[in-house]
């Protein structure tokens, strides 16, 4: 803390300044505790999606497997024409100040239609698995974005964390005790004021 | 139709295939290295060789295997075949046939290297090694158009009757939907009701389309078709589900429902079995089993008429099941899928 002259205006200052840095404080805190709540929120939505991923992942790859079995040949010719480009839009969200990039919902299951096929000859089990896969992807895109959210936040929490300790342990005791120092020179000089005076006073011829 | 002697030389192909004993044999086998070579020592062993010098993997061994098997048996049977049975065989042969020209219109429209597209074909019929490796040489769908036009396909006018869509929107639904629709027609003009084998066939390819727009219906359930919309997939040529019945299932959205009025509607008491057996959260399986259903039906024809082409229509049907078994014998030895599993899914 930078030292200045122990006046009574530096004290004002200090004093003022003492308070904006706790008023600070209490901010940096409630904005923590906010992120903390949204982290939690989103690791709990994460950590469900995740587990939903699982399911529809293992069910999705058993139904590949059977499929792969039973229509081997149908599932290649069907998978040359499912190819396509997916295109995902990023956008920018605000948490308590914090910036972190968000992928637009999209819908990656097609319906059967969409799919530009005739559904006459395909293969039930095929467009089933089509379909179990797509879900997949919508999940997986869905968690992306939640799991990228969630380091940045997480990031923020963390650098929060420590500019309230660096202002708790550093900051605020630093200028206490320079306000401290301050009071005390104040009085000092005030007491000897008063010594001043008590001796003058006694000086003076007549008293 | 004088179909006897090629009726012997089916018989002795049917007996070829594998029985029940050695499906149990192949689900005694603890991994997939030793149903790898268990199935070596059977007829598919050069196949299998053939396949080890291109795949590395077991489970791509067998299936490239299987494949080649599959293609070559149903090419050897239409070479042994009188030529007029061709056109009866044609309405089994057919299925292969379409699957094969789809799958080519797919990878080309799409962009899919030749020897992927390759390795998802069947040869089989009129599409048979040399044709699909020709159709494979056009550079576009045009060009596909042109070989087929020059051959005097049939399969030439309603691709070709889809290119305007494909060329505007780059959409091959039209296509897909012109062939399917094309074929179950076609198959009725050539194959005629004339003697034993044009009404045993005949009455198959109405079983085909009846089983097909059912499929259809639980493919489109639910995914909010108009009455209109679903309308453009149903083909026309079956007995046991009328286009007016169609068209009222195809608004259900609920599969179960779905079942429980087929099963009301539909008075063939094997396909009623069919779907009372089906699970709804399974409906997958529905097809297996209709295919199932065909084969026992033809099969029960060429017990009643040893004669007939039923018989080749069910060996074809057979052949299938077993690559399909073969396949998932595999996979599950390689996938380690329990084997009450495979059971269960064994054809």
């Amino acid at each position: 803390m930078e030292k200045s002259s122990p006046t009574r205006q530096q004290l004002l200052i200090l004093r003022e300044q003492f308070d904006a840095v706790k008023k600070g404080l209490d901010l940096l805190k409630s904005k923590r505790e906010a992120l903390m709540k949204e982290f939690f929120d989103i690791v709990e939505e994460s950590v469900g999606m995740r587990d939903d991923l699982t399911g529809l992942l293992s069910r999705a790859f058993r139904d590949l497997e059977r499929a792969k079995a039973l229509n081997g040949f149908a599932l290649e010719s069907f998978a040359h024409a499912a190819g396509r480009k997916v295109n995902l839009n990023i956008r920018v969200r605000n948490i308590w100040g914090v910036k972190v990039p968000e992928i637009e919902e999209t819908t990656l299951t097609r319906s059967l239609e969409a799919r530009d096929l005739s559904p006459v000859g395909e293969r039930a089990e095929v467009i089933e698995v089509a379909v179990e896969f797509e879900k997949a992807s919508d999940l997986i895109v869905k968690i992306a974005s939640k799991e990228v959210m969630l380091s940045r936040v997480g990031e923020m929490i963390k650098s929060d964390t420590r500019k309230v300790n660096a202002i708790t342990e550093m900051m605020l005791p630093a200028m206490r005790r320079r306000i401290r120092y301050i009071e005390r020179v104040l009085e000092e000089r005030e007491r000897e004021e008063v010594f001043r005076l008590k001796r003058y006073k006694s000086m003076r011829p007549g008293t | 139709m004088d179909l006897s002697y090629f009726n012997a030389r089916v018989r002795g192909l049917k007996g070829a295939l594998l029985g029940d004993e050695d499906y149990e044999a192949f689900l005694k086998l603890d991994d997939a290295e030793r149903f790898h070579e268990s199935l070596k020592s059977t007829r598919y062993g050069p196949y299998i060789e053939t396949a080890g010098a291109r795949y590395s993997r077991a489970e791509e061994i067998v299936s490239e295997a299987l494949r080649v098997n599959l293609s070559d048996t149903l090419s050897h049977l239409w070479k042994i075949s009188p030529p007029q049975a061709r056109p009866l065989l044609k309405a089994v042969v057919s299925v292969w046939e379409v699957y094969n020209i789809k799958a080519i219109i797919r990878g080309i429209a799409r962009g899919v290297r030749r020897d992927e597209i390759l390795g998802a074909v069947v040869p089989a019929g009129e599409f048979d090694r040399s044709a699909v490796k020709d159709l494979l040489g056009s550079r576009d769908l045009n060009d596909l158009v042109r070989f087929l036009d020059s051959w005097g396909s049939p399969y030439a006018k309603p691709v070709k009757a889809g290119l305007g869509s494909f060329t505007a929107s780059g959409h091959i639904m039209d296509m897909e939907m012109n062939i399917d629709r094309f074929i179950f027609g076609h198959l009725f003009s050539t194959v005629g009701s004339a003697g034993l084998d044009g009404k045993v066939i005949r009455d198959f390819t109405v079983l085909r389309v009846d089983l097909q727009n059912i499929l259809t219906l639980f493919k489109i359930a639910g995914e909010g078709f108009s009455r209109a919309g679903a309308g453009d997939f149903f083909m026309d040529g079956g007995g046991r589900l009328k286009k007016k019945e169609f068209f009222r299932l195809s608004l259900l959205k609920n599969r179960e429902e779905l079942i429980e009025s087929l099963v009301s509607v539909i008075r063939d008491a094997d396909i009623r079995d069919a779907l009372s057996f089906v699970d709804p959260s399974e409906v997958a399986l529905l097809g297996e089993k209709f295919d199932e259903l065909a084969e026992r039906r033809l099969a029960r024809l060429s017990i009643m008429e040893p004669l007939s082409v039923a018989l080749a229509a069910s060996f074809i049907y057979s052949k299938v099941r077993e690559v399909k078994n073969l396949r998932l014998l595999s996979r599950s030895k390689s996938f380690a899928i329990p084997e009450s599993e495979t059971r269960r899914l064994l054809l």
